[in-house]
């Protein structure tokens, strides 16, 4: 039997099968129903762009602290891109810190109720001076950066503060340094177009911790 | 049903293969239409699968739903933008003062205009959704000082939602979380008077006064919304008078206090009259202040940027869609003298790398308060993405992000 054969036997077969075949096609073209996956395949991305590193030195005099406030949960948190910014605002930071002669830190904040996932999570944004996560917004960083230095509870975020580590020299008793709260930048967009703005930071907040303020 | 489809359908694509296996090899044309009934057959389990879900996302639902949205029936009072008016604005205005700059001073540098209001006296109060501050500035754009700063101590802002300037009696209310703040403004100091937890907290930061009253927006969720009402009106001392104005119809909460969470007010003292309307929604109603509906408002050109509502693993989910080409009301209903002013702004693609829409085009309406009628007035402010959000007799007061950071304009026609 020839192939006309085996179509002219089947023919029923194969004109339903053609039918089927055009409309999951033309179902599938139409965008209706996205059910097929989406394959990307990525190549590591071969950069050359050194990130920030600590210090590892004892902290002295004036230092410039950044915190970021992230979250596992947070899905503007875990966007693809907040990473670069979050690289990108500590090595700009650390410069203006650098040019004031004050020393810099950055400190990671996770508000996730399991310190592993708090951890995980700030991993991928590079070196941190210090990290703090666990118990969400109860946990110790989270109470201390939205309510000892009063903000809003929202990530992500970046506050800039200032420790003055010098004005405890003298005292017999080391007491925790002074913070003073200099700048909160909330939400991906804010911090983009921070970022873009060249990170300003309110002068007279920086004159008055860097003891310049003619007001006072 | 549908499993049972689909069972019968991979039955018979097991059956068509077994017998595949089972074909003597001399008979190849049969092997072929075999294979041929096992490939139409796989076809059909996977459209099956396609359309039956398909009809699973059918109990997708769109908001507003049909008898949410109001219809009109008087063409006066449908209100077009896609008209030629008599009485378009201008914006060339006198002069233009500034608040906002990208570097300065901690008082001159904005982080997010959620609310503004004037004393109708030469200041302007706005409350900053970033810094949780609430701030007096002239109208200059000279900084007079904050009415309430972030914390925890009285009369700090745990999260404040809204503001509200009391006319001729330096007094400004803060709507804070479950709390009403009350300041009195002494020159260029602000003092807290007293702190009322009002039986219905403001859920959104929409207040206005009017003739010794104020009035906010409030829904509470485990209450059944045929119980309740969601405009709440207060006496300055923060007593409950009365509530009036349907919560949004239907039967899951969620989208009730969603719908009701977007419903934003003003107050018209001349008229005694308070105007509501619900993003998403293209109307206006007028309501006198014991809650009579005097008017309603349509507006035909108005795209609304949809609500959808859905069901994953169980669980109802809603999601504004922010379209490209919808439109919303944006927390733009002020009033003024004797009118209202509604505005909405359409939606454009971003170029951003994290906003998918941006504002284009917006479109002002003036809206009498006593009778209803309204004209429309073109642009809500000189450039796109700059929006109106407040009014004072010859002073228009704008918000926007057009110089790469947030702005206060106050626009002089003087």
């Amino acid at each position: 039997m020839g192939f006309g054969g085996i179509v002219g036997n089947n023919r029923w077969w194969f004109l339903s099968a053609a039918v089927l075949i055009i409309v999951s096609f033309a179902v599938g073209i139409s965008g209706k129903f996205q059910l097929i996956p989406i394959v990307k395949i990525h190549w590591p991305e071969q950069t050359t762009k050194i990130g920030y590193v600590p210090s590892y030195e004892k902290a002295s005099g004036k230092e410039l602290v950044m915190v970021f406030i992230g979250s596992s949960t947070c899905a503007y948190s875990n966007h693809d891109a907040l990473p670069a910014l979050i690289e990108d605002a500590k090595l700009k930071l650390r410069s203006k810190s650098v040019a004031e002669g004050w020393s810099f830190s950055v400190i990671g904040v996770s508000v996730d109720w399991r310190t592993s996932d708090g951890i995980t999570h700030l991993s991928k944004f590079g070196h941190f001076d210090e990290i703090m996560t666990g118990r969400k917004w109860h946990g110790t960083a989270a109470e201390f950066y939205s309510r000892k230095i009063p903000g809003i509870n929202a990530t992500p975020q970046i506050l800039v503060f200032g420790r003055d580590h010098a004005q405890n020299h003298g005292e017999a008793m080391e007491s925790a340094p002074k913070e003073m709260p200099i700048h909160r930048v909330v939400g991906l967009e804010h911090i983009e177009n921070w970022l873009n703005r060249g990170l300003p930071l309110p002068q007279d907040a920086l004159q008055l911790f860097s003891g310049t303020d003619n007001t006072m | 049903m549908y499993a049972q489809m689909v069972g019968l359908a991979m039955g018979k694509a097991q059956f068509f293969n077994s017998s595949a296996l089972q074909m003597p090899t001399s008979s190849v044309s049969h092997k072929f239409a075999d294979i041929f009934r096992c490939v139409g057959w796989c076809v059909a389990v996977a459209v099956t699968t396609i359309f039956f879900q398909g009809v699973g996302k059918a109990q997708t639902v769109i908001h507003p739903t049909k008898e949410n949205i109001p219809v009109s029936s008087d063409p006066r009072f449908e209100l077009r933008h896609e008209v030629d008016g008599a009485d378009f604005w201008h914006w060339n205005s006198s002069s233009i003062s500034e608040i906002g700059m990208n570097e300065g001073d901690d008082s001159q540098m904005i982080g997010v205009v959620f609310d503004l209001e004037t004393d109708q006296e030469g200041a302007v109060y706005y409350l900053d959704l970033i810094l949780e501050e609430v701030r007096a500035y002239d109208y200059e754009g000279n900084w007079i000082g904050n009415v309430a700063n972030p914390g925890i101590g009285p009369g700090e802002l745990e999260s404040p939602l809204g503001l509200l300037v009391i006319p001729d009696s330096n007094q400004i209310i803060v709507a804070d979380q479950l709390t009403n703040h009350v300041f009195e403004r002494n020159e260029v100091t602000f003092e807290l008077v007293s702190t009322q937890r009002p039986k219905y907290p403001s859920s959104n930061g929409q207040l206005c006064v009017m003739n010794g009253h104020y009035y906010l927006a409030f829904y509470d969720m485990s209450i059944p919304a045929s119980e309740q009402k969601i405009i709440h009106k207060y006496t300055l001392d923060g007593e409950w008078v009365t509530s009036f104005r349907e919560p949004y119809a239907y039967d899951n909460p969620l989208f009730v206090s969603e719908f009701a969470y977007e419903t934003f007010i003003a107050c018209n003292p001349e008229h005694n009259t308070i105007a509501v309307l619900t993003n998403h929604i293209p109307a206006m109603t007028g309501y006198s202040d014991q809650g009579e509906q005097l008017w309603q408002v349509i507006f035909p050109d108005y795209r609304p940027d949809v609500v959808k509502e859905y069901v994953r693993d169980g669980t109802i989910y809603s999601r504004v869609m922010f379209e490209v080409g919808t439109s919303t009301f944006s927390r733009s209903l002020i009033s003024d003298d004797e009118y209202f002013y509604v505005t909405y702004v359409f939606r454009k693609k971003a170029s951003g790398l994290f906003r998918e829409v941006d504002y284009s085009e917006s479109h002002v309406f003036r809206v009498n308060a006593h009778s209803g009628l309204g004209v429309y007035l073109g642009a809500a402010g000189p450039e796109i993405g700059e929006l109106l959000v407040a009014m004072d007799e010859e002073y228009r007061f704008t918000v926007t992000k057009n110089s790469g950071f947030p702005q206060i304009r106050i626009h002089s026609f003087r």
